[in-house]
C-alpha cells in the first residue's frame, strides 16, 4: 500500500491550491452579494431623452393625444377632451369623439389604455364608456331633444357595448403597437346607461391613461 | 477539492439569474380627462288647462309635451282624503310642443266629490327619472240632471 499521506513536500502545494480556491469563492461571493443587492433595484426611466444605465438603447418614448402632451415635460400630464364632456345626459344618451394617438418619440412603442371614474356618475349603470380603434366618431341628436347618440365607426353605442368605469379602473386595451411617427384613431364613447338609477343633476368624470413603453419592454 | 469549480459555477449562475431582474426601459404616460359630465333633469310640464268634452260627461286636461321622451304619470286623488281613486300615464310618443291630453270620466272618480288631478313628468323609458315638481288641477264629480265631471273645485 502506498502511503497516501501527503509528504512534507506536498503540503505547501496543497495549501497554495486551497488558498486560491478560497480566494475564488470569496471573490465570487462578494460579487454575488453585490449583484444580488442590485437585483432588487428596478430603474424606470420616464420619457427621458437619454439612457443613464441599465440599457444600451437611447431615445425617447413619447405618446401624444390629438397632438397634445408631446415632449418629456408632458410625461404624466393631462389633456382634457372637452368633446367628451357631456351635459344634461339622460339615460341612453351618449357622446363620442375620436382623436389621434401618435408616437412622437424616436423609438417604437406599445401603449395600453385604462380608465378610472370618479363622482356620482361613476356608479353601477352610471356613465359608461367604450373605446374603439381605427374608426371615427359620429354624433347625432341634441340636448334639447334629449336624444344625443354617439357612435364609433357607425356602430351605435348601447348598454351592451359600453363598460362601467369606476374608481377601481377598467382596462380597454393592452400593448397596441405604434412605430415611430405612426398614429391611429381612437374613438371613445361616453354614455349614460339606459337603466341608470334616478340620479338627476349629478356629475362625474373619467380619466383615461395611455401608458406607453418602448417596444420589447416587459 | 475538484468540487470547487462546480461551486464557483453555481455561485455565478445564481448571480447571473439574480441579476436579470435589473432592467430599465422608457415609458410615457399621457392622460385624457373627459371633463366633468353631468346628468340632466326632468322638466315639469306647464299647468294643464281644463275643459269639458263636448257631448260627453268628461273633462279634458291639456298641456304641452316637453320632450318626446317624456310621458306623464297622473293620479286622481280625493281632495279630502288624498286617496288615489284612479291613475295612469299619458303622452308617450307625443312630439315635443304638441298637446298632451288626459280625459277623466265620472266612472274613474267613482263618487261625487272634489278631486285633484296630480300630474308628474317622467322619462318614458326609465320611469325612475321624474320631475321634481308636479301640477295639481282641481276637478269635481257632480250630479246635475246627469252625473258628470267638471273643472274646478266648485
Amino acid at each position: 500500500m502506498p502511503d497516501r499521506r501527503a509528504s512534507s513536500r506536498d503540503r505547501p502545494r496543497r495549501s497554495r491550491r486551497t488558498t486560491r480556491v478560497r480566494l475564488l469563492l470569496i471573490a465570487a461571493g462578494t460579487v454575488g452579494f453585490s449583484l444580488l443587492g442590485i437585483s432588487g433595484t428596478l430603474a424606470y426611466f420616464t420619457d427621458s431623452p437619454t439612457a443613464v444605465t441599465g440599457t444600451n438603447r437611447s431615445g425617447t418614448v413619447d405618446v401624444t393625444l390629438a397632438g397634445n402632451l408631446s415632449g418629456s415635460a408632458n410625461n404624466g400630464a393631462t389633456w382634457t377632451n372637452a368633446s367628451l364632456t357631456a351635459t344634461a345626459l339622460l339615460p341612453g344618451e351618449s357622446v363620442a369623439h375620436s382623436f389621434a394617438v401618435a408616437n412622437a418619440g424616436t423609438g417604437a412603442l406599445t401603449y395600453s389604455v385604462t380608465a378610472t371614474g370618479s363622482g356620482d356618475t361613476a356608479v353601477t349603470d352610471g356613465i359608461e364608456y367604450s373605446v374603439a380603434f381605427g374608426v371615427a366618431a359620429s354624433n347625432s341628436g341634441t340636448v334639447a331633444a334629449a336624444n344625443r347618440a354617439g357612435a364609433c365607426g357607425g356602430v351605435a353605442s348601447t348598454d351592451a357595448n359600453t363598460t362601467p368605469v369606476r374608481a377601481a379602473g377598467t382596462s380597454f386595451a393592452t400593448n397596441r403597437a405604434l412605430v415611430v411617427g405612426a398614429s391611429e384613431t381612437v374613438c371613445v364613447v361616453a354614455r349614460l346607461a339606459s337603466n341608470a338609477p334616478g340620479i338627476p343633476d349629478k356629475s362625474g368624470s373619467a380619466m383615461f391613461q395611455f401608458a406607453a413603453k418602448q417596444t420589447g419592454a416587459p | 477539492m475538484r468540487r470547487a469549480p462546480l461551486v464557483v459555477g453555481l455561485a455565478l449562475a445564481v448571480i447571473v439569474s439574480a441579476g436579470t431582474a435589473a432592467y430599465a426601459f422608457f415609458t410615457d404616460n399621457a392622460f385624457m380627462s373627459t371633463g366633468t359630465s353631468t346628468t340632466g333633469t326632468i322638466s315639469a310640464q306647464s299647468a294643464p288647462t281644463c275643459s269639458t268634452v263636448f257631448l260627453t260627461n268628461n273633462i279634458r286636461l291639456t298641456w304641452t309635451q316637453v320632450n318626446v321622451r317624456y310621458d306623464y304619470a297622473w293620479e286622481l286623488r280625493n281632495a279630502s282624503t288624498s286617496a288615489v281613486v284612479a291613475s295612469g300615464s299619458v303622452g308617450s310618443g307625443v312630439a315635443a310642443g304638441q298637446p298632451v291630453t288626459l280625459d277623466i270620466t265620472p266612472a274613474q272618480a267613482g263618487s261625487n266629490a272634489v278631486f285633484n288631478v296630480v300630474i308628474r313628468a317622467r322619462l318614458a323609458s326609465n320611469t325612475a327619472w321624474v320631475a321634481s315638481t308636479t301640477t295639481s288641477t282641481p276637478v269635481r264629480r257632480q250630479t246635475v240632471l246627469v252625473t258628470g265631471m267638471y273643472c274646478g273645485a266648485s
